[in-house]
């Protein structure tokens, strides 16, 4: 699926884009687009930052000399810095190469978990810190809404050929995010991720082998990600229901993981437009 | 020497009479290469986010009424752990092309940023850190912390930058260039040699700003 596949009527103003201001302005430019994305990457940077730090917190890790609340406000500013940067470098991006993104799946999964993860930072995990880790009806039903569009980009990620490899980033994320919080499942966790890398390097690329078997290659690396995600899923919820009660509740937890997981995707779609 | 090193990397360890080196097999693989380049993108964030909140907190603008030390003590495991698999990534992807990027006039100015960033963590570690307990609580740090998260934000900042620009091939090797770029390139010990800028007619860009970025990306990605 990508936006070509949904509205084809618009191929010509798309093709168009380059012309229009502010990206009429750059596109004959030497360091235009190099000077644009290098802006999108630092803003990116700092967004990471924010996100992850913010998002630990309500896990019950991080900086925990402060509450939810002074996290949130401490880093507010900087995370508004970040997603301006982002979305202005973004936009020009994307005007200075619209017919490539236009077509790309890859784009696709990255604007449908964008619009994920803004919901889940400016109408969940600022409201849910605001609050101390409690959440409201009003936050749940966004972050179910969140939830669902993240689903829907990782459908979008995961099936698309040449986009799916990317969800390896996915997969390892959540390992981590369960090693920096994961009290009971910490050491399960590592000997998962790694033995199951492992076992795939060592299969895919020792045992079938590029020039033998691409099927099998594609078939194998799909079934490793796949019993990873599982393996993942199961240890997640495990030690959401049975972890030592922090400062912030089981859902506030369970939100966190997966606003983390939503800018995790928005970075790595984005970087497997050009990859794939 | 060094290029003699990475040339043989390149093109000869691990060939044999079936198959190229193990470079040209990791820059030619299946998702291999593409997943460790992702890797260290999105490690990128990680890292370049929780030192750029420590930078800011030494620099007085952000966290203020949290102690240093105890903002420190809870994201340097991050920035660490993050920072290992930058170099872990970084020196894969490295090795995938070596003597492109020994050449590269960005990675070599980044190699330069790197080392001045380390520089200034050395010197953060040995000085500015001595006297931590009598600042430690200050909203405003002195001078010298100031400085220091100064160095460190803006080292980060252009590493990341040169690290984005090593992939446009404006300055490669065999295209006309200043002398001191051919210089800072060493581009002399490249097959293509030195081309000087006033060898050749200045670069003209096409009128058609689609062709126009079209082309910028061909020689970015």
């Amino acid at each position: 699926m990508d936006f070509h596949a949904l509205f084809p009527q618009m191929q010509d103003s798309v093709a168009s884009l380059p012309n229009v201001f502010p990206a009429s302005l750059l596109k004959n430019t030497q360091w235009g687009f190099a000077a644009v994305e290098a802006v999108h990457l630092l803003a990116l940077g700092l967004l990471g930052g924010c996100v992850l730090f913010l998002n630990l917190r309500l896990l019950g890790v991080g900086v925990t000399s402060e509450t939810p609340a002074g996290v949130e406000r401490q880093l507010r500013p900087w995370l508004y810095l970040g997603v301006a940067g982002v979305l202005l470098s973004g936009v020009l991006i994307g005007m200075l190469n619209p017919e490539k993104l236009f077509t790309s799946p890859a784009f696709f999964a990255k604007m449908i978990a964008m619009v994920a993860a803004l919901i889940f930072s400016f109408g969940v995990t600022n409201a849910v810190a605001s609050s101390q880790g409690r959440v409201s009806p009003g936050v749940m039903a966004a972050a179910i809404a969140a939830f669902a569009l993240w689903l829907w980009s990782m459908g979008v990620f995961s099936l698309s050929s040449g986009t799916n490899p990317g969800t390896f980033h996915l997969v390892v994320a959540g390992y981590v995010i369960l090693f920096a919080f994961g009290q009971r499942t910490r050491i399960l966790a590592l000997i998962a991720s790694l033995g199951l890398m492992l076992a795939d390097l060592v299969i895919t690329y020792g045992v079938i082998g590029l020039d033998r078997d691409y099927d099998g290659f594609m078939s194998t690396t799909k079934l490793f990600v796949e019993i990873a995600a599982l393996v993942l899923v199961a240890l997640l919820g495990f030690e959401i229901a049975t972890g030592k009660q922090a400062d912030t509740g089981k859902p506030a937890k369970l939100i966190a993981v997966f606003s983390i997981l939503s800018w995790v995707t928005v970075a790595a779609a984005g970087r497997w437009i050009g990859l794939s | 020497m060094l290029h003699d090193f990475f040339r043989w990397i390149q093109e000869t360890l691990g060939a044999t009479a079936s198959a190229e080196s193990w470079s040209q097999q990791f820059r030619g693989s299946l998702n291999l290469w593409g997943i460790t380049e992702g890797t260290h993108v999105l490690t990128l964030m990680v890292f370049a986010g929780s030192i750029w909140l420590v930078d800011l907190r030494l620099m007085g603008v952000a966290f203020k009424s949290t102690p240093f030390s105890k903002l420190n003590d809870k994201v340097l495991p991050y920035t660490v752990v993050s920072f290992a698999v930058l170099i872990v990534t970084g020196i894969a992807l490295f090795l995938a092309k070596p003597v492109d990027y020994y050449h590269n006039v960005w990675f070599r100015a980044k190699m330069i940023f790197l080392i001045i960033a380390a520089l200034n963590i050395f010197w953060f570690h040995v000085k500015v850190q001595k006297n931590e307990a009598e600042w430690d609580e200050a909203d405003k740090p002195p001078t010298s912390a100031r400085l220091s998260g100064a160095i460190s934000l803006s080292s980060w900042v252009i590493v990341i930058i040169l690290g984005r620009f090593i992939a446009y091939n404006w300055y490669d090797c065999g295209k006309p260039l200043p002398g001191f770029v051919n210089w800072f390139a060493e581009c002399a010990s490249t097959p293509s040699g030195i081309v000087t800028a006033d060898a050749a007619p200045p670069l003209v860009f096409p009128a058609s700003g689609a062709e126009s970025s079209t082309s910028q990306l061909a020689q970015g990605r």
